[in-house]
């Protein structure tokens, strides 16, 4: 059937198919059914804005297709990307909990289906299924890891060089399929939204691959990078 | 902080004191005493009652070492870590004197199951240090 965006939607969680692969969603029936009932299925385009730094919190959104980005901003307007969130991630859940306004900004970076849920019903929920309490707990838990991961790839690296083959070697961790050119990575942010992951320019983001490139430490093709030479960009890391 | 969260996190941090007493290993610890290490594997969680903890972190190749958080009175320490089931993944030395209450890891957990009352306290205080980080990465990533 066809749907907005392409998207496969699911409507009803107790019959999605890639529950199980889920941190959040992989809970029992009665949770489950008590999720069904509480959440609002969206399909969004890429670019939509989810909420924005400075919000009161409206609730979360639980990420079931597509990505989204977190974004913070300086008073002086720079933006850091601080994490890329996947499917199966809860969004907004730390600001709904403490009833303090969004710490982060949240942009969908492809089509995505979300699922919502107000504050006083995911609250409500919490308080009613322990279940919920446990898989919010281990998702927050995986957040702060994430953050603390990235602050010390932002405090201990000693040149942007370093925390760009730092963010390469992650993504390689992560999502990195091996191929007999090497590691391949689908990067589907644009210079910009790397150099926001890293706390620099686009200009210097663009200057450092290619001379990644002309190491032949990585390779371009369309939105497909290859790592050559894991190694060698190892060795630029003292993280 | 709003009022609101404000008496929220004054209640939580009640709340977790009185269901971890019956518990908790309580100490006295002297400034500069290691709780745990970044990498070793969680063994329980601390309760902060008072005094105040740095949580570093340091990098394996360099040797050099970044503080991440100073964690307060009311705070328990370890917590994402048991939650999440990894290592340490920073270094909690106390600040100051203080007086932690120490609770194993598989009595923290079935605490947990026993006394549903814990949990909000538990996804405060973890969403708590989640917005001190994302202050943190504010910080460094935005600062030039």
């Amino acid at each position: 059937m066809p749907s907005p965006y392409n998207l496969e939607v699911e409507y009803n969680c107790g019959e999605c198919r890639v529950r199980a692969e889920r941190l959040f969603c992989n809970m029992g029936p009665s949770a489950v059914d008590a999720l069904d009932s509480v959440k609002f299925t969206g399909l969004y385009p890429k670019g939509s804005l989810l909420f924005v730094e400075g919000e009161d919190p409206r609730g979360v959104f639980i990420l079931c297709s597509g990505r989204a980005k977190l974004t913070t901003s300086s008073t002086e307007g720079k933006t850091l990307i601080v994490k890329i969130a996947e499917p199966g991630e809860v969004l907004g859940a730390s600001a709904t909990i403490l009833g303090k306004p969004y710490e982060v900004s949240a942009e969908t970076i492809e089509p995505s289906q979300l699922n919502f849920i107000k504050r006083d019903d995911f609250l409500k929920y919490l308080n009613t299924h322990a279940e919920a309490c446990l898989h919010t707990a281990q998702q927050l838990s995986e957040k702060y890891h994430s953050a603390q991961r990235e602050i010390r790839s932002l405090g201990l690296s000693q040149t942007t060089s370093e925390k760009l083959a730092r963010l390469l070697l992650d993504w390689c961790d992560r999502g990195g399929e091996q191929t007999t050119k090497g590691i391949r990575l689908k990067v589907l942010l644009t210079h910009e939204e790397i150099a926001q992951m890293i706390g620099t320019t686009r200009e210097t983001v663009t200057r450092l691959l290619s001379d990644f490139k002309r190491k032949k430490m990585i390779d371009v093709k369309g939105s497909s990078m290859f790592v050559l030479n894991r190694a060698q960009m190892e060795n630029l890391v003292s993280v | 902080m709003t009022t609101e969260a404000l008496v929220q996190t004054q209640r939580s941090t009640t709340i977790a004191a009185e269901l971890l007493m019956p518990y908790e290993r309580v100490e006295v610890v002297p400034p500069g005493t290691v709780l745990f290490r970044e990498g070793t594997e969680p063994d329980g969680v601390y309760y902060l009652h008072s005094g105040e903890v740095d949580l570093r972190f340091s990098s394996p190749k360099s040797g050099q070492v970044k503080s991440l958080l100073l964690a307060e009175a009311g705070e328990i320490l370890g917590l994402t870590s048991v939650m999440a089931d990894r290592r340490y993944d920073c270094s909690a030395t106390t600040r100051t004197t203080c007086v932690t209450g120490f609770v194993e890891k598989h009595q923290f957990l079935r605490l947990l199951e026993e006394k549903p009352a814990l949990w909000l306290t538990v996804l405060r205080m973890i969403s708590s240090n989640i917005t001190a980080c994302w202050e943190c990465m504010r910080a460094l990533g935005t600062a030039r």
